[in-house]
């Protein structure tokens, strides 16, 4: 299986500050790989180096086989890239914006774009910069799909997006990706919609610290396990069993890679009564806040 | 590759821009100024005296050409003809030279300048060869500009002001008589004071295709025109027009070769001025005539050189000298030193601008090596390889100082 | 594709032109209508005479105007493009980059030229109705530095837009700016005649320069 983006012992500082270090990963073609992390922790930062507006400390990347730095006009035009914060061409309208691109793309899917954008119900002369934030998602949203890119790469898409769009969004890509030859990396502030969508996670932490998998291992392998404390548990802290903690009054959650008998005798050993110790079922929002931590 | 030419190019503008206004700054902080000589035939002792400045302030010499020094008083005396307002103040007028007795009137209607400075020549400034012939004989005593106004094409073409169009009835008239006094159109040098401010109106002097001079009047609203019998192959490149009370002359003529001639009333009789080593695209010309002497003083930045001459403008006697205000100072030794060369925008002897790369010579080696020195240096410090980045060091060998400072501020990029 | 980019600058850029080009036909009317009024108030043959002999601009005044354009149409195409780094959207478009901003700078330097030779030409048509047509050749071979500096105003103006490093801004700024001071050397009619044609041919340099800044912001750090 060839891989459509690689990474390797990428490292990448904003002055003092580590945002990326020794990072690789791969991404598979046919994938559809989900990049989480908090705020600030270089999810943008990532996708700049990838696309070659960024240029790293260290390390290589390949996107389609080419140096994320030289990308190739052929490469770029596989590529349907969503920046943050859906930034487009504001003095352009509905219309004057898909003829601009569409000259840009030999297989541009025109219906794609109107199928999207109609929705709307907005004039084809109405300019973009007269739209609300989440109209103006919308119309972006349907240019990348009118590309027709083998790699969509989605930052936030979900900026702005009613509930309604979001689920029709999701929809569209579900059928994008349904042929098995098309990837998608996305990022989400909505951790819920990435659950039915993406097979492959990556989840980034604050100076530089990586976990990547499979969804479906993660879900199965990270657990929650709740227990009420009776003033005890005041001694419980991070370590390599207990990758996270939440205490909220007498509430004690305990997050762990590993099996809840490993967990129980963890807690017992650090002198922690565990009474009524089990095991919550999580979604992955749940999952991606007890791995990252609420603020 | 491209990104590095782009970077050359904008280098290249850098080193432009800086080698005009650089040493312009260098002029203007370091020049100190120091007025020209002025230089002078004295009737009195029948020698060159001079005023030259030799410092800042009012740090003038008095001297004649021997070498004899003068207070300011009597050096004023020695050219009573220049001073002779002050002549008059101390009691002097009248004066006697050489048996001869002058008196303020006598003085001043002896007295005459022509000058001729390079931009004033035709081809070193820019003039719209649309002219005002001047009706000569107007009937009154100040002087009009006509309501129209003439330019020389394959005719004599009058256009009227008002209108902004051809008169024809003038232009035929005109064209007409030029014709008959056997001018040959079209003209190459058309030479007129175009001023209401002088005593009267000479009209123009043109020169025709074939490099004859045709005098050309306009008196009472007909053409007079006059075929002159200037020589045709005098090669004509310049005629100044002066016109003066004294009607003895009637202007001054360049020809190609660098010569003055005087056009003189006596039949367009030309009199050559005796002047050696006169380069008129670099010097400025006068010539002084006072009731005894005629003195022709011409300089360039550096030498002043002058002849004296009698009534009929044989030479008497000649001086030259380099003026103080001409030597090379420490500032300008720094000058070639510092820059390698630089760019040259105006020009005080030209009408137009110019934009030409003036090199300074052997001494500039020592600014290149200093610069090299120091860029050298800061491609160490800033650990860029020699080998890779050998063009910017090739750019400071040739561009010294600028491309010193190009190169380290619009860095290589890694 | 490079014509498709031509057209989005000029969807970008055409309130702004158009406001340069009224700009611009301003002028020249108020030219007409100060020589209107001068020619009334005075003698034709003097006016003649300080136009000629002394060598009085009538139409000074538009000295700069090419120059005000020069910036209003580059910072109306390159200052959007830099305001929330909206440039990597048109970094992003299949084409190469270098192409990209060579062309979107030709697409400027269109803009300005279509308004030089617009000014040109009313400069001309003006100048002869009032003065003989030496007069009128004489104001368009004056006037020709000024819409030179036009062009290297646009130019700089792309150049300092684009960079992303603000000393290096300066640094744009200085040399566009001493480039274009060379233009205005003189204060008499026609002073450009035989040397125009240097700096005009070094001015043009400022066309594959642009591409640096480009790159540069491609290879930020930050």
């Amino acid at each position: 299986m060839e891989n459509v983006i690689e990474v390797e012992n990428l490292t990448h500082c904003y002055g003092k500050r580590v945002i990326h270090e020794n990072l690789s990963f791969t991404v598979p073609r046919g994938s559809i790989f989900g990049l989480l992390g908090k705020n600030g922790v270089g999810k943008t930062t990532l996708i700049k180096i990838l696309m070659g507006f960024l240029r790293p400390v260290s390390g290589r990347c390949r996107v389609l086989g080419e140096d994320s730095h030289n990308l190739s006009p052929a490469a770029r035009s596989k590529i349907g890239l969503l920046f943050e914060g859906h930034l487009a061409y504001e003095f352009m309208s509905i219309a004057q914006i898909e003829k601009f691109y569409s000259a840009h793309y030999p297989s541009w899917n025109r219906d794609l774009y109107y199928g999207l954008v109609d929705r709307l119900d907005l004039p084809y002369d109405h300019k973009i910069k007269n739209m609300s934030c989440g109209q103006r998602s919308q119309v972006v949203l349907g240019l990348i799909f009118a590309q027709e890119p083998e790699l969509m790469i989605l930052d936030d898409y979900s900026m702005g997006l009613d509930a309604g769009y979001r689920r029709l969004f999701l929809e569209y890509l579900s059928e994008y990706v349904n042929d098995g030859t098309k990837t998608v990396f996305v990022t989400s502030h909505i951790v819920q919609d990435l659950e039915n969508l993406v097979n492959e996670v990556m989840f980034l932490d604050r100076g530089g610290e990586v976990l990547q998998t499979s969804l479906d291992e993660f879900m199965i392998g990270f657990k929650q396990f709740r227990f009420k404390r009776n003033g005890s548990a005041n001694t419980l802290h991070r370590d390599d069993v207990i990758r996270n903690l939440d205490i909220s009054g007498d509430n004690v959650s305990v997050y762990s890679f590993r099996p809840m008998t490993e967990v129980g005798a963890h807690l017992a050993e650090m002198g922690i009564e565990t009474a009524g110790l089990e095991q919550v079922p999580m979604t992955l929002e749940d999952a991606f806040i007890g791995l990252t931590g609420k603020y | 590759m491209v990104p590095r030419l782009a970077r050359y190019a904008l280098i290249v503008l850098a080193i432009v821009v800086m080698s005009v206004y650089m040493p312009f700054l260098y002029h203007k902080v370091s020049e100190k100024k120091v007025g020209k000589t002025q230089l002078f035939f004295s009737p009195v002792i029948k020698k060159f005296v001079f005023r030259e400045m030799v410092g800042e302030g009012h740090n003038f010499v008095t001297q004649d050409e021997s070498g004899n020094d003068y207070d300011r008083m009597t050096f004023e005396t020695l050219i009573p003809f220049v001073y002779y307002k002050n002549m008059e103040l101390w009691g002097k007028l009248p004066m006697t030279i050489d048996g001869r007795t002058f008196d303020k009137q006598t003085i001043k209607e002896n007295r005459q300048v022509f000058e001729l400075k390079p931009r004033m020549i035709a081809d070193r400034s820019p003039r719209i060869q649309v002219f005002p012939l001047l009706e000569s004989k107007p009937g009154v005593t100040r002087l009009r500009f006509p309501e129209d106004a003439f330019r020389m094409t394959d005719r004599m073409e009058f256009i009227n002001v008002d209108t902004n169009t051809v008169d024809q009835g003038l232009t035929d008239k005109f064209t007409n008589a030029m014709k008959q006094a056997g001018f040959v159109f079209p003209a190459r040098l058309t030479a007129g004071r175009v001023s209401i401010l002088k005593p009267f109106d000479e009209g123009f002097f043109v020169v025709d295709a074939n490099g004859c001079t045709y005098h050309v009047k306009r008196v009472r609203g007909e053409p007079v025109v006059v075929k002159t019998p200037i020589p045709s192959d005098l090669g004509i490149r310049n005629i100044k027009m002066m016109e003066n009370k004294k009607k003895e002359i009637y202007g001054m003529l360049l020809t190609n070769k660098g010569d003055i001639h005087l056009i003189t009333y006596d039949g367009y009789g030309l009199i050559k001025l005796p002047l050696m080593d006169y380069n008129p695209d670099t010097m400025d010309l006068k010539l002084l005539i006072n009731p005894l002497y005629r003195t022709a003083v011409y300089s360039d930045d550096h030498t002043i050189h002058a002849v004296a001459m009698d009534s009929r403008y044989r030479p008497i006697s000649r001086y030259q000298r380099v003026m103080f205000s001409g030597r090379t100072t420490m500032a300008d030794t720094v000058f070639k030193a510092l820059f390698p060369f630089w760019i040259k925008t105006t020009d005080k002897t030209s009408g137009y601008s110019r934009f030409d790369v003036i090199w300074n010579g052997r001494l500039a080696l020592i600014g290149i090596a200093l610069s090299l020195f120091f860029g050298i240096t800061v491609m160490y410090a800033r650990k860029f390889s020699i080998r890779k980045y050998w063009p910017d060091l090739a750019i400071i060998m040739f561009t010294g100082i600028y491309g010193l400072i190009s190169v380290s501020i619009i860095e290589p990029e890694r | 594709m490079l014509s498709s980019i031509l057209y989005k600058e000029w969807l970008k850029v055409r309130l702004f032109w158009g406001v340069a080009l009224v700009l611009n036909i301003g002028v020249f009317v108020y030219l007409f209508v100060d020589l209107r009024h001068l020619f009334t108030i005075e003698h034709a043959e003097m006016i003649w005479y300080q136009a000629f002999k002394i060598g009085t601009l009538h139409y000074a005044y538009m000295k700069y105007l090419l120059v005000i354009t020069g910036v209003i149409i580059g910072a109306a195409q390159f200052t959007p493009e830099m305001i929330g780094h909206r440039f990597r959207l048109s970094l992003h478009l299949p084409v190469r980059p270098n192409s990209m901003v060579l062309c979107c700078v030709l697409a400027g330097l269109l803009g300005v030229a279509v308004i030089g030779m617009l000014d040109a030409f009313m400069l001309y048509t003006i100048i002869a109705r009032f003065f003989p047509r030496e007069g009128a050749e004489s104001a368009l071979l004056t006037a020709l530095p000024w819409l030179f500096s036009g062009l290297v105003a646009y130019l700089g103006t792309a150049l300092t837009a684009m960079e992303p490093r603000l000393s290096r801004k300066f640094v744009y700024l200085a040399i566009a700016g001493g480039f274009l001071w060379l233009f205005y050397q003189g204060n008499d009619y026609e002073t450009y005649n035989w040397a125009l044609w240097k700096p005009a041919l070094i001015s043009m340099l400022f066309i594959p320069s642009v591409i640096l800044p480009a790159y540069r912001y491609r290879n930020r750090s930050s």
